[in-house]
């Protein structure tokens, strides 16, 4: 594609316009009192050291980043099942169906992976031992002395954790996450936790990506009486994918139980969905991926006609051309007669045209569109575009019908100079 | 125009303005930012595209000319004084983030601050700077200060202290490589094949 500087300039405009020249006026004042307010405030001399200091400062950090360098990736020990399994770095632990599958490393701490959990144990080292659970339960006891950090990786959460006893429980199928602290401390991260949740002991934190419900609960020491019965905390289940459901009864027990909501879990608002949030973020593959994750069959047959135009957005900006098809076509299906509906049909034209290669096809959505919408905000630009299409497809006759009806329509138009070119094929 | 001619700046005179800073007035800290304040943050915003750390930007431009306005000498030059500090602070922000994403240290943020006014433009806008990070430092803000500023060559080459011929060698450059980077970007490459017919 030869661009020449014209039409960078063109593209320069069009963003500048989008852009604007600035924050809004209120923004503007409050950057106007603040350089009023530190104007002329005193700027601390900085303190010098002597050069004798330097010296020793250098060898001390010189010292110390090769001490770090040494210690840095040195693998830690461990075992699986006491030795009876092989433990390699990055492999793969299922545990059996019917038993838990335990994992011994040095300085005493213990992952254990409930019956039928399984997961991989992707980095043991002495700065970190990651395990990535796939699906199931991992207890953790950390007896760390604080060389190593402790995570468990589930979903899009990450829990980090020194000198604790935790569970983290994750279910694939259904988007939940559980994570229960008996002792010490962890740092939940994730998508929703910007800023990473503190969770201590006595503490259960429940995550349903499906009903987009955040909560926390207070659980009971193990030490404590045996709670009455009622709405208590439900007991953890054997098999995640059956049991662990976010049934009615048991949201209705978190809520009647001693749930305390977590400052920044108060804000409860709904959660944009993945692909939403990925589509905001320009990540439009990666935004579709996740969409497809999701269900798309079930996206093109319940979604809102918003979020199907997002979602045919992005699929055509990852140049998906055949999803972009799928997704225009379900709105034409689901909000006819919709302005939606009439845009879906230009783009149609457009997708054909400049993505699947396909002049004649683009030429007919576009006459299409002229017929649902003549007189529509998009009448030039796809009159324009069909004569471009029609010249592609090798239909010269109707190319020039339609350049002689733009001439006529829009003197002086965007398109005028094809039209010209095409009237006098 | 990048910066007024003489005499056509807003507000107080860059003599007064001057001489009020060297006595420490505060009123004159706001005539600065009376004067400037919209070109500083027009600069950045548009250098950087709306970005989350533009207010930070805008002030430690201010900071910095203000701790150093013992060194202007000719009050003349305020308004291209300013502009170049501006620059300089764009500068070593693009080259501290370009760093920072060669290390992978960097999060990339979500969310940008413009208004979804057109969606379809505002998914430009969004490609369009993340294509420009691509390029160096000094190429992005000679590209930016041509496409989106409009300005000449010639200013271009004022605003970033370099001669001419620098001047043109980087924006030559800026556009080569944003040209192959656009090639391959759906966005970028859709939008432009649809307006090939301009004249």
């Amino acid at each position: 594609m030869k661009v020449d500087l014209k039409a960078w300039e063109r593209l320069g405009n069009a963003v500048a316009e989008e852009l604007g020249t600035g924050p809004d006026p209120a923004r503007r004042a409050r950057q106007r009192q603040l350089v009023r307010e530190h104007a002329f405030a005193p700027v601390p001399t900085p303190w010098r050291p002597p050069r004798w200091a330097l010296a020793m400062g250098m060898a001390a950090t010189v010292a110390l980043v090769c001490g770090w360098l040494a210690m840095r990736s040195s693998p830690i020990a461990f075992s699986v099942d006491s030795g009876a399994a092989p433990a390699r770095p990055g492999g793969w632990l299922l545990a059996p169906a019917r038993q838990p599958l335990a994992v011994d490393f040095e300085e005493g701490t213990r992952y254990e992976l409930e019956a039928g959990t399984s997961g991989q144990l992707a980095e043991a080292s002495t700065r970190r031992v990651r395990f990535v659970l796939s699906n199931g339960a991992v207890s953790a006891q950390i007896r760390s002395k604080g060389r190593s950090q402790w995570s468990v990786e589930a979903g899009a959460y990450r829990v980090v954790a020194t000198g604790t006893e935790f569970t983290v429980r994750w279910s694939a199928q259904k988007a939940f996450l559980q994570v229960a602290v008996t002792s010490g401390k962890v740092i939940v991260e994730g998508e929703d936790f910007e800023s990473g949740l503190p969770l201590s002991a006595g503490h259960e934190l429940t995550v349903d990506q499906r009903t987009r419900q955040v909560s926390l609960h207070t659980i009971p020491a193990p030490d404590a009486p045996a709670p009455a019965p009622g709405p208590d905390l439900p007991e953890v289940a054997a098999n995640p994918d059956q049991d662990l459901e976010p049934a009615p009864a048991r949201a209705a027990a978190a809520k009647t139980a001693d749930a305390r909501r977590h400052p920044k879990l108060a804000q409860t608002k709904r959660m944009d969905s993945d692909w939403r949030r990925l589509c905001a973020a320009g990540a439009y593959a990666e935004a579709l991926e996740e969409a497809e994750r999701d269900g798309l069959e079930e996206l093109l047959g319940s979604a809102s006609s918003e979020d199907l135009q997002l979602l045919a957005d992005a699929a055509r900006f990852a140049n998906e051309g055949a999803t972009a098809r799928r997704v225009l076509q379900a709105i034409r299906r689901r909000f006819p007669g919709t302005p939606q509906a009439r845009t879906s049909t230009f783009l149609l034209g457009r997708l054909h045209a400049e993505q699947l290669h396909d002049p004649t096809a683009a030429a007919d959505w576009f006459s299409r569109y002229l017929q649902e919408d003549p007189a529509g905000p998009l009448a030039e630009e796809a009159l324009g575009r069909r004569i471009d299409a029609c010249r592609q497809a090798d239909r010269l006759a109707e190319a020039r019908e339609a350049a002689e009806r733009y001439l006529a329509r829009y003197p002086g138009g965007i398109f005028e100079v094809l039209a010209k070119d095409a009237a006098n094929d | 125009m990048l910066v007024p001619a003489p005499g056509c700046g807003e507000g107080e005179s860059p003599y007064s303005i001057v001489d009020g800073l060297h006595r420490g007035d505060p009123n004159a800290a706001s005539a600065l930012f009376d004067r400037a304040g919209e070109r500083v943050n027009r600069l950045v915003w548009r250098m950087l595209g709306a970005d989350p750390e533009h207010d930070d930007l805008v002030h430690q431009v201010f900071v910095d000319a203000l701790a150093n306005v013992h060194k202007l000498r000719d009050p003349e030059s305020l308004d291209r004084w300013i502009v170049s500090i501006t620059l300089n602070i764009v500068r070593k922000e693009l080259r501290t983030r370009r760093l920072r994403r060669l290390l992978r240290l960097d999060v990339e943020d979500a969310d940008a601050p413009s208004p979804e006014l057109d969606p379809e433009r505002h998914m430009l806008a969004r490609r369009f700077y993340s294509l420009l990070e691509q390029l160096s430092a000094d190429e992005q803000i000679a590209f930016t200060l041509r496409l989106l500023e409009g300005c000449a060559l010639a200013e271009v080459a004022a605003a970033c202290e370099c001669s001419l011929a620098t001047a043109k060698r980087r924006l030559s450059r800026a556009l080569a490589s944003f040209t192959r980077l656009a090639q391959v970007d759906p966005v970028l490459s859709c939008w432009i094949a649809s307006r090939r017919h301009e004249g």
